[in-house]
């Protein structure tokens, strides 16, 4: 029997099948959790107009501004989590793809979920959706009449892009279906890593095999949310 | 019954391969799925056609040798249930079935639908044993196990490695096959001695026989006729997790 051979740990488990799972699994995790944060962030969006004309979201933008050096490393650690999400899935793609060269005539699925086929293709609309969301709200290359709005005091005035950008019905239906596809996404992903981690235990297994679908509804309702309150127009009746 | 048959044709390893069409009239429906086959190729024979070459042995479930993609499925529709088990009332009369290889790279066609599954043999040789090297066996019940432990143990080691779980894999992963056999060493106490090397070096042959890698549909347990869990291959990852850390 031979052991592992030489190296650090990280280039063992980089090195195998099961380690390029876990490099997904664990970089997952962290966008997982900047999904649900973002998205509660962005939440208070529906909360009302306060007095003195200040909006929430406006506050919350500048307090995220404000942190400097630590919003850019949690930037560069968000970049470099995808980056490596996408290069271990486009490894274990080509690897599995070659692991059946001859595909079958007759193939039969027994049980596997919809989310679980369509990982790639709604991973790679999300890789898409990204970089339209950075340039759309961050960069402000999509609609530059909705970006740069400041307030009196000189607050950058997100609640104004934000209403603007999802009065929009085509920018507002591309967010709808984006994050329709980052739940469905969502749904077999954070069962998968659990498993993957080796944390799908028989005790947990019931709880575990709920948190998928669980963690993708919460998603889909939160961030669809958003764009549709501002459709209806029961948001954002100041922004003329 | 009368069916109708599409099976995969492939004269040798290099040979391109297709599905030929043949009828098989007249068949009992208490005849299993392999004397179905049998007849037919009685009919093969006796028109100077070459029988279908299809893997089989025991015809009592238990032996690992039978495959077949039944339909899409592997060993055909009937869940917990090998090909040579499965019976033609399964199927209904003047109904097409779709006979073809498991198909993944670990596992070339020999012949029509022979596919070779010695890269199962050498994931066992990467370490899938106990090393016993002197003394004779001990007494049966010397060493205390917990009832769920080798309960556990015995569900895992009643893994047949008949690649099932490759066939069914949309990535002909053989971790269900790897991590039954793992699960079922780590499980109990004579295994715990080599537990994370024979983890590495199995895991590292499985990679090396170029199966794909899991991606948690868990196909493979459904297809399993012996009902094998997913949990083994949790039972793996973690284990595999702690070989790697600790560079065993």
């Amino acid at each position: 029997m031979s052991t592992a051979s030489g190296g650090n740990a990280i280039g063992r488990l980089l090195g195998s099948t099961i380690g390029m799972k876990i490099l997904m699994a664990i970089t997952g995790f962290i966008w997982i959790g900047f999904v649900l944060g973002h998205m509660v962030g962005n939440l208070q969006i529906l909360l009302p107009m306060p007095e003195d004309g200040i909006h929430a979201i406006n506050k919350y933008a500048a307090m995220l501004k404000a942190t400097g050096g630590l919003l850019w490393a949690v930037r560069f650690g968000l970049l470099a989590a995808f980056a490596a999400h996408v290069w271990a899935a486009i490894v274990l793609s080509k690897r599995n793809r070659a692991a059946r060269a001859d595909s079958y005539a007759v193939s039969n699925n027994i049980q596997a979920k919809p989310s679980s086929y369509y990982m790639l293709i709604t991973g790679l609309v999300i890789l898409g959706f990204i970089v339209f969301h950075l340039a759309h709200f961050t960069l402000g290359l999509v609609q530059p009449e909705a970006f740069g709005h400041h307030l009196a005091n000189g607050m950058h005035d997100v609640y104004t892009m934000f209403i603007l950008g999802f009065r929009n019905p085509v920018y507002a239906g591309l967010y709808i279906v984006a994050n329709v596809l980052i739940g469905m996404h969502l749904h077999h992903a954070v069962t998968s890593m659990f498993q993957t981690l080796g944390l799908r235990t028989p005790k947990y297994q019931q709880y575990i095999d709920m948190a998928g679908p669980a963690v993708a509804s919460v998603a889909i309702v939160g961030n669809v949310l958003m764009p549709v309150a501002v459709l209806l127009g029961l948001i954002g009746g100041s922004v003329s | 019954m009368n069916i109708t048959l599409k099976v995969w044709r492939q004269d040798g390893p290099n040979s391109a391969g297709r599905l030929e069409t043949y009828d098989a009239k007249d068949i009992s429906e208490h005849m299993s799925f392999l004397e179905m086959i049998d007849v037919v190729n009685e009919q093969l024979e006796a028109a100077g056609t070459d029988p279908i070459a299809f893997d089989h042995d025991c015809r009592e479930g238990i032996c690992g040798m039978c495959s077949l993609q039944i339909n899409g499925t592997p060993h055909g529709p009937e869940r917990g249930t090998t090909t040579c088990q499965l019976h033609m009332r399964t199927f209904k009369d003047g109904e097409t079935i779709t006979i073809e290889p498991w198909r993944a790279t670990a596992f070339p066609v020999v012949k029509d639908l022979v596919v070779d599954r010695t890269s199962f043999d050498r994931i066992i040789e990467a370490g899938g044993y106990i090393s016993v090297n002197t003394g004779g066996p001990q007494d049966a019940n010397a060493i205390p196990i917990n009832k769920g432990d080798a309960d556990e143990a015995f569900e895992y080691a009643a893994c047949i490695g008949c690649g099932a779980c490759v066939a069914a894999c949309k990535n002909a992963s053989a971790s269900l096959f790897t991590a039954a056999k793992l699960s079922h060493l780590a499980l109990l106490p004579q295994g715990q001695a080599e537990r994370y090397e024979r983890t590495s070096s199995m895991v590292a042959q499985m990679d090396l026989e170029g199966f794909g890698s899991c991606t948690n549909q868990y196909e493979c347990e459904a297809a399993c006729p012996k009902g094998i869990s997913v949990q083994s291959i949790a039972h793996m990852n973690r284990d595999y997790i702690k070989a790697s850390l600790t560079g065993r």
